[in-house]
């Protein structure tokens, strides 16, 4: 089987202008995704957290002494 | 990256360490609370028991097994695990009265739990496993084996029946059986 090389593959395309990571616009992003990540993190850990101290207050405590 | 985004990442992780120390820290009181409080402590027990013997000789021969009510007015249950039945199966405790399990076995590792109470327990060769509680409900419960001991052990169950401290009524010997009721 003959593969036939891409159209593109042997060409440089050049990046294009608009495509350039701008500096600031790099800076604005880095400064939004970590409230994202905290807002995820802080309601999956707070759900846990959450969970945890139900099951230990109406479950774990009242079935009363062990030892 | 400019220097004062890189500071506000460093910031973000120093407050997120600071939250899960404070989130480890309540979880650990929390425990210590229930331990120093309400005392409900893991089983600690080190007792050393000959697995070979265990039927033979000491308290676990058979007509030792089952609820006797000892020195002191002290509850004390013995049960042998086995692959794959508890001896004896079913086992009476009084309500609200502090109740001491032990409990060994002559084979391989078991585990029990005793259904709606903080009992949980292994139980592993040459060694008495002890756990002291007070069941404050009666009724039946189910006392699974929870630790995979071969292929019977999904049939390896007993019962702790809880009943009513007026009622719990050991026979002269100070032992009590389920039968006897």
């Amino acid at each position: 089987m003959v593969l036939t090389p891409h159209p593109n593959a042997s060409s440089q395309v050049p990046p294009r202008p608009d495509d350039a990571i701008d500096d600031l616009a790099l800076e604005r992003v880095m400064r939004e995704v970590p409230s994202g990540a905290l807002a995820l993190s802080l309601l999956t850990v707070g759900l846990l957290l959450i969970a945890w101290f139900l099951m230990y207050a109406f479950v774990f405590l009242p079935r009363g002494i062990v030892g | 990256m400019r220097a004062d985004t890189e500071q506000d990442i460093l910031k973000t992780e120093l407050w997120w360490t600071a939250l899960v120390t404070a989130v480890v820290t309540a979880i650990m009181l929390a425990i210590i609370y229930a331990g120093l409080v309400h005392h409900i402590n893991p089983p600690s027990n080190i007792e050393t028991v000959d697995p070979k013997t265990l039927h033979l000789t000491g308290e676990f021969t058979e007509g030792n097994l089952g609820t006797r009510v000892e020195a002191g007015d002290q509850v004390t249950s013995r049960v042998v695990a086995t692959q794959f039945a508890f001896q004896p199966q079913c086992i009476v405790v009084p309500a609200n009265r502090t109740v001491t399990l032990r409990l060994a076995t002559p084979d391989v590792i078991h585990g029990i739990l005793v259904t709606g109470t903080n009992v949980n327990t292994m139980i592993i060769p040459g060694y008495v496993s002890q756990v002291h509680t007070v069941f404050t409900k009666t009724g039946d419960l189910l006392m699974p084996c929870h630790e995979f001991c071969g292929l019977g052990h999904s049939q390896m169950w007993a019962t702790v029946r809880v009943v009513p401290e007026d009622e719990f009524k050991p026979g002269s010997d100070g032992r009590a059986t389920c039968d006897a009721r």
